[in-house]
C-alpha cells in the first residue's frame, strides 16, 4: 500500500510537472482533441487562402471594375432604391470635399449639425485624431513627445478666421481627413463618410471653443459649470 | 489443513477497491483540470512577428482601440489593422527599427504582416463583435487587460459555457457605452453596484441575449 502511494505521488507530481497549471503563458498551437468542423475549409476575414496564388484570402477589387455601395438596398432599383455609397466615393461635394474645383464651405445636403452628430464628432476625434492634434485640439498630443513635428493646431486663424491666408474650408478638412495632408496620411480606410464630417464639425467646434467669449452669459456659466465638474473628480 | 490463501489476502479486496477509487478519483480530477478551454486556450501567448506592445500603445499612449480596429463596431469581424494605419506614425516615429522595416515593405508591396491569431472561435459559431461592443460588453470581459498585455495572451476561457454565463446574467458585464473601450473602468471606480447598474442597462436598451442554440450556431 505503501508504495501504491508513493507511485500515485509520483504519478501527480509527473502529471502537473509536464502539464502545468491552468492559465500559464504558452507559444505552442493549443492542443484540440476533438477539432471537428472548428477549422472550416472557408475564406475568412484577413485569412491567408492557399487557393490564391498570393495565398492573401482578402482580395483587392479587380482592375478596371467599379465598386458598387457596401449596404445593401431593403427595395428593388423599380420602387426606387439607389446604392448609398458607403466607403466608396463619388464625387459629388459630400464624398470629396469639392465643389466643383473649389473646396466647399458649410456642410453637405446629407448632414443635419446637431448636438448629437457634434457628440458623433468628438468620440471619433478622440479616437482617431487626439493622439497627435490633442484632445483640445492645439496639436499636442501624445505623439508630439516622440517627435513627430509639424502637427497642425486647430487655435489657429486658419481654422478660425475665413480672412486668414491658409483658411481651410470645411471641404478641405473634410479632405485632409480623407487623403491625408503633409505629413499626415490619409484616414479614409478607417472613417466612414458621415464620421469624417462628424470630426470636421468637431474640429470647428474645438477652434471655436477658446475664441467664445467669456463676457458672455451663457459661456461664464458654462464654464463654471465644467470647473465645478472638474473640481468634484 | 494449511491455509489455501495466505493471510494478507484478507485485507486485497479493502486495499484494491482503495487503490481503484483513488486512480478513479486522480484520473476524475485531472480530466476536470485539464480538458476545458481554461487549461488548453487560457495563457496561449504566440510570438508575434512584430512584437507590438498593446501595454505602450494602449495603457502608456492612451490610443483608443478603435484607432487601429477600426470597424469593430460595424463588423462581425474585428479587423487587424491595415500596415498602412501603423505606417501612420511609424513613418515618423521609431523608424530605425528593423520591426518598422517589416512595415515599411509590407506598406510599400501590398505583402500583409502574418500576425498569429489568439483567440480563435470555431467556425460554427457565428459570432459578431459588433452586436456586443455596441450592445455595452467591453471589450475587457472577453480579452482581458489588454492595456496592460506587452504581449497579448489569451486571458478568458471562450468557451460555450463562459459565453453562456453572460447571455443568461448580461447585467454582470454591461456598462455606459461610452466606457466598452475603457479596460480599466469598472462600475466600482465610479461608486456603482455593477450588478444594479447593468440591469439598468439591461432594461433600457432592451438587452435580451439568445441562449438558443441558433443563436449563435446557424
Amino acid at each position: 500500500m505503501r508504495y501504491f502511494f508513493f507511485a500515485y505521488l509520483m504519478a501527480i507530481v509527473l502529471v502537473i510537472g509536464f502539464a502545468g497549471f491552468r492559465g500559464d503563458r504558452f507559444t505552442h498551437t493549443p492542443i484540440e482533441v476533438f477539432n471537428d468542423m472548428d477549422q472550416q475549409a472557408k475564406v475568412k476575414a484577413q485569412s491567408s487562402n492557399a487557393f490564391f496564388a498570393d495565398g492573401i484570402g482578402s482580395r483587392k477589387p479587380v482592375a478596371g471594375t467599379v465598386p458598387i455601395g457596401l449596404s445593401i438596398a431593403t427595395k428593388t432599383a423599380a420602387e426606387g432604391a439607389y446604392q448609398t455609397y458607403g466607403f466608396t466615393h463619388g464625387s459629388d461635394f459630400y464624398n470629396s470635399g469639392h465643389m466643383g474645383d473649389f473646396w466647399g464651405e458649410g456642410f453637405p445636403d446629407q448632414i443635419k449639425v446637431d448636438a448629437a452628430f457634434l457628440r458623433l464628432g468628438q468620440e471619433r476625434y478622440n479616437i482617431n485624431c487626439a493622439i497627435c492634434h490633442g484632445k483640445a485640439g492645439d496639436g499636442k498630443g501624445v505623439t508630439a513627445q516622440y517627435g513627430i513635428a509639424n502637427i497642425a493646431n486647430f487655435h489657429t486663424p486658419g481654422f478660425i478666421d475665413p480672412k486668414a491666408p491658409d483658411y481651410r474650408p470645411n471641404g478641405s478638412i473634410y479632405n485632409t481627413i480623407n487623403m491625408g495632408k503633409g505629413l499626415m496620411s490619409g484616414y479614409g480606410a478607417s472613417i466612414p463618410v458621415k464620421e469624417r464630417w462628424a470630426i470636421v464639425a468637431w474640429v470647428r467646434t474645438l477652434g471655436l471653443s477658446r475664441t467664445a467669449p467669456l463676457a458672455e452669459p451663457a459661456v461664464k456659466d458654462a464654464m463654471a459649470a465644467a470647473q465645478t465638474a472638474a473640481s468634484a473628480k | 489443513m494449511a491455509n489455501t490463501f495466505p493471510r494478507w489476502s484478507n485485507t486485497l479486496p479493502l486495499k484494491l477497491l482503495v487503490c481503484f477509487l483513488f486512480v478513479g478519483a486522480g484520473v476524475a480530477g485531472a480530466v476536470n483540470y485539464y480538458f476545458t478551454q481554461k487549461y488548453t486556450r487560457v495563457g496561449y501567448m504566440p510570438s508575434q512577428p512584430i512584437p507590438f506592445s498593446h501595454k505602450i500603445h494602449v495603457g502608456q499612449l492612451g490610443m483608443d482601440c478603435r484607432y487601429c480596429h477600426s470597424f469593430v463596431e460595424q463588423s462581425g469581424h474585428a479587423n487587424v489593422p491595415a500596415s498602412s494605419t501603423c505606417w501612420n506614425c511609424h513613418q515618423h516615429v521609431k523608424t530605425n527599427s528593423p520591426y518598422i522595416a517589416q512595415i515599411r515593405e509590407s506598406v510599400e508591396t501590398g505583402k500583409p504582416l502574418e500576425w498569429v491569431k489568439v483567440h480563435n472561435t470555431p467556425d460554427y459559431a457565428y459570432f459578431n463583435h459588433s452586436v456586443h461592443v455596441t450592445s455595452g460588453v467591453s471589450c475587457v470581459s472577453c480579452h482581458g487587460k489588454i492595456n496592460e498585455m506587452p504581449v497579448v495572451f489569451h486571458d478568458q476561457s471562450q468557451s460555450m459555457g463562459w459565453c453562456l454565463e453572460c447571455h443568461r446574467a448580461p447585467e454582470n458585464h454591461l456598462r455606459p457605452m461610452d466606457k466598452v473601450t475603457q479596460l480599466d473602468w469598472t462600475a466600482k471606480s465610479e461608486g456603482k453596484d455593477q450588478q444594479e447598474m447593468g440591469q439598468k442597462l439591461k432594461d433600457a436598451w432592451h438587452i435580451e441575449p439568445p441562449v438558443n442554440c441558433a443563436g449563435c450556431h446557424r
